[in-house]
């Protein structure tokens, strides 16, 4: 009897670590991905949560960086936001210098994001059909994948692309580029920014 | 409860290799990343080289009389009772503060961080009463099971960062920065605090053989030095980014679609940290030789209300997560003290 009552009390344990923020995660608002543009000379943020609709709900925040959105976005639109489960950071062609190395600098420092997400650099029509579908996420991820195995130095997460930039020599770090010309490709496009410690 | 039956020494060897493989589990900011992974290793080796040597006296003790440090001294000094069961009941409370205040600040920081660490060490150290109460056998056959939950994690931690292995972000050469490199051989020796945990609980034990210390020993470097791979190869600069280094391991970890196993890491380091704490509670009864449940109790009460103000107080807090403090106090606890008796009770034969 014992025995019995323990076993319960120490597996109720172990799945309290495990289960107690479950009433969280269905309020919250869990974004999938992010996508980032120079919009009439502001830096847009569009946060893309979680959900069953054809349309992803988005929220577009103005601001300077990725930590001050993260900010904003907490405090004044989307309360309960969760960045745990963050799929995809797409970053506007034109600002893979300064705002890329930056962004990816401050998400190796955060705890909750995960560091095998992917960092893509895009075009326009990129960033338009992501927010007009939520299955182009996974379009995006097949395609990243695929580029990967055409040229095994395409550096696609944070964990590698912050490294590789850490080392990088001056000959610049790969990243994929997902081009919409025709259909969703991605390609591979060169970034060089060492970052200061 | 079956205080005077011996239980297998394989067991408790077990047991206590799972409490020494837990230490790196807690690491942050332990390991200079201004030396190599090589340098860094050699650090580790250089580090469970002292904690073999300080396993050495309750080692002689348990070959030659078959019985553990405390009945020794319990034996041959019973004046000297008191004062002993004191100095090691206080190595205990600080030991269990090194690795208690650590776990809270791992599980509050990275994975939830709406609790308060007190909270956490009062669930934690309740469930070490109960298990002190039971008894080291009890405590040792959990340490079955959860060696078989650490293997599970361990494959699945190093099996899912495989594919993120990149030999460009550290180097096997040896560039080393001989400070760091000192206190890393300090972090490394405090795998020694299961020579004290054994040489208070060996003598409940049976068919000890010599190979047993030195195979927990040698799979503990095995679980060090993968630790250290991954974390220099797979993770890189990115880990000193961030707190806790082999947390970040269990979060980089990836199969496809499945990415980060921090559950299983977090649970791993709370078995170990709930095994080793009730380990030194149960040195702490055997010490005091009667009254187990009160003893524990008390204790308990002293652990968590010296973690309560070290989570207040950060200079507090330095003190009991300092490494050098903790050498050295493991030092006369392992070694010297028990010398003394190995030594004056030969002068008397």
């Amino acid at each position: 009897m014992k025995r019995s009552i323990a076993a319960i009390i120490i597996l109720a344990l172990m799945l309290f670590t495990g289960c107690s923020s479950s009433h969280r995660i269905e309020t919250a608002a869990v974004i999938e991905n992010v996508s980032v543009a120079r919009v009439s000379g502001q830096l847009i943020y569009t946060f893309y949560r979680l959900s069953s609709d054809e349309k992803p709900p988005k929220t577009e925040i103005a601001a300077s960086s990725f930590e001050e959105a993260c900010t904003l976005a907490r405090e004044k639109y989307i309360p309960h936001l969760t960045l745990a489960k963050l799929r995809l950071l797409l970053v506007h062609r034109d600002l893979k210098d300064s705002v890329m190395p930056k962004d990816i600098s401050y998400i190796s420092t955060q705890t909750y994001f995960s560091p095998v997400a992917y960092v893509a650099l895009c075009d326009d029509e990129t960033i338009k059909k992501v927010g007009e579908s939520s299955h182009i996420l996974n379009t995006v991820e097949e395609q990243l994948k695929l580029c990967q195995k055409r040229s095994p130095q395409v550096r696609l997460d944070y964990l590698s692309i912050f490294n590789s930039l850490q080392r990088d020599d001056g000959n610049g770090v790969n990243i994929a580029f997902i081009n919409s010309d025709k259909e969703l490709k991605a390609d591979i496009e060169k970034i060089s920014v060492k970052y200061e410690n | 409860m079956q205080p005077n039956i011996k239980f297998s020494s394989k067991r408790l060897m077990l047991s206590l290799m799972l409490c020494s493989c837990s230490v790196i589990l807690l690491q942050n900011h332990n390991v200079s990343p201004k030396n190599s992974f090589t340098v860094n290793l050699l650090c580790m080796l250089g580090g469970l080289a002292v904690s073999a040597v300080m396993f050495l006296p309750s080692v002689i003790l348990k070959k030659t009389r078959d019985t553990d440090f405390l009945t020794v001294s319990a034996q041959s000094t019973p004046k000297l009772k008191i004062p002993l069961a004191a100095v090691y009941a206080l190595y205990f409370v600080y030991a269990a503060e090194y690795f208690l205040l650590p776990y809270t600040d791992l599980f509050c920081k990275k994975y939830y961080p709406e609790v308060s660490p007190c909270v956490i060490g009062l669930c934690l150290l309740g469930a070490c009463v109960y298990a002190a109460y039971k008894g080291a056998n009890i405590i040792s056959r959990f340490g079955l099971f959860l060696f078989a939950f650490a293997l599970l994690t361990n494959l699945l931690m190093f099996g899912g960062s495989i594919t993120s292995l990149d030999f460009a972000n550290d180097s096997f050469a040896l560039k080393a920065d001989w400070d760091s490199a000192l206190s890393t051989v300090i972090y490394f020796c405090a795998p020694s605090f299961i020579a004290v945990i054994y040489a208070c609980l060996a003598g409940e034990t049976k068919n000890f053989t010599l190979k047993q210390p030195l195979f927990a020993l040698f799979f503990t470097a095995l679980k060090y030095a993968l630790v250290l791979f991954f974390v220099s190869f797979a993770v890189g600069a990115y880990a000193q980014r961030q707190d806790y280094q082999s947390f970040i391991l269990s979060r980089v970890a990836h199969f496809d679609g499945f990415a980060g196993i921090e559950s299983l890491f977090v649970a791993l380091a709370t078995m170990s940290v709930f095994m080793i704490i009730s380990l030194f509670l149960s040195c702490i009864n055997k010490s005091a030789q009667q009254g187990r449940l009160k003893n524990s109790i008390l204790f308990a009460a002293i652990i968590f209300a010296v973690s309560f103000i070290a989570e207040w107080n950060n200079s507090v807090k330095e003190i009991f997560i300092n490494d050098y403090i903790f050498i050295i106090f493991t030092a006369v606890v392992a070694v010297l003290i028990p010398l003394a008796y190995i030594f004056t009770g030969r002068k008397a034969k």
